[in-house]
């Protein structure tokens, strides 16, 4: 996907989605996941991905945990009990959003 | 394909040379950089140091952007903390404190001042007991810290008269006193989950 603006808005929802999917993730896997889901059409870049992780984590919907992989460091992210909560109200805000920009871009098919 | 402890160094020596100084920056840096390396390794089926040379031209510039931290969302996220509720608690506690101590609003005001020696006392030790490793997630919090100190300034003064006299009454030392336990309820939380992290790290 060319321009990336357009999924810029989800990129949380799309995190937390994926974070409820696989319990805890790391950053390189995310974007790797994100990837391999859109067949390579959804490019989540770094500059993206790490400043929204951090937010989440600092808006304590998002816990870490640091783990000694391969002789280094790694941070996996993981939903807390609020994180889990506020996605499923993140996920229904998305769906409704889905829903409208369809009606928009294509009134026929939102029947 | 497992890296060996050098191009590990490699990596982060790396990223030190380029100034990113915070540890914990750069310990996702360098395991996001080092899994990139291994993929372009692994799909094809190249050494390391090449794999460095087609891997980094491609995404620095993105994976930099990580060390660009805006010191301002650190004061956004400050501010978004004082709805919690227990701000409630510590906004009832400065003003019963302030309340009683309404004839010597200048001793109470002069917390404010220990409150941030402190902070330079708590952040200073976790420097020297972590190997001397500078962690963005503690340092951001002096921003904040800043910004209360002029509002201090700005409306109560110096007790002393050296930019003018103490001119804070019962409102605005109750405004700076219940901004600084706010903050340090924020910031001690912050250095809590540090610790647990850290532990976490250490018993592996």
């Amino acid at each position: 996907m060319k321009n990336s603006q357009l999924y810029k808005g989800s990129l949380n929802t799309i995190i937390m989605k994926l974070l409820e999917e696989n319990g805890r993730m790391y950053g390189y896997e995310i974007t790797q996941k994100v990837k391999e889901i859109t067949k390579g059409e959804l490019n989540i870049t770094e500059g993206a991905l790490y400043p929204a992780l951090h937010k989440l984590e600092a808006e304590d919907l998002l816990d870490v945990e640091v783990e000694k992989v391969d002789n280094r460091l790694r941070k996996y992210y993981k939903l807390t009990e609020k994180g889990t909560k506020e996605t499923v109200n993140r996920l229904t805000e998305l769906e409704e959003f889905i829903k409208n920009m369809q009606s928009i871009v294509n009134p026929k098919l939102s029947y | 394909m497992k890296l060996s402890k050098e191009n590990i160094n490699f990596i982060d020596n790396y990223l030190k040379k380029n100034e990113v100084i915070y540890f914990d920056i750069r310990m996702e840096m360098l395991d996001h950089i080092l899994n990139g390396i291994e993929k372009e390794m692994t799909e094809k089926n190249i050494g390391f140091y090449e794999a460095f040379k087609i891997y980094m031209p491609v995404n620095k510039k993105e994976i930099f952007m990580m060390n660009k931290k805006s010191s301002f969302e650190a004061l956004k996220l400050f501010i978004k903390s004082l709805k919690k509720r227990y701000n409630l608690i510590v906004a009832f506690f400065t003003a019963f404190v302030c309340f009683v101590f309404r004839d010597d609003l200048i001793a109470l005001n002069s917390v404010f001042w220990i409150l941030m020696l402190l902070y330079f006392v708590i952040n200073t030790s976790i420097y020297f007991l972590n190997a001397r490793k500078r962690y963005y997630i503690l340092e951001k919090f002096g921003l904040i810290l800043n910004a209360i100190y002029f509002i201090n300034i700005f409306i109560n003064g110096y007790a002393d008269g050296f930019f003018g006299n103490f001119r804070g009454n019962i409102y605005t030392v109750s405004v700076i006193f219940f901004l600084s336990i706010s903050f340090y309820v924020y910031y001690i939380n912050t250095v809590v989950k540090f610790n647990k992290s850290q532990k976490s790290i250490l018993a592996k």
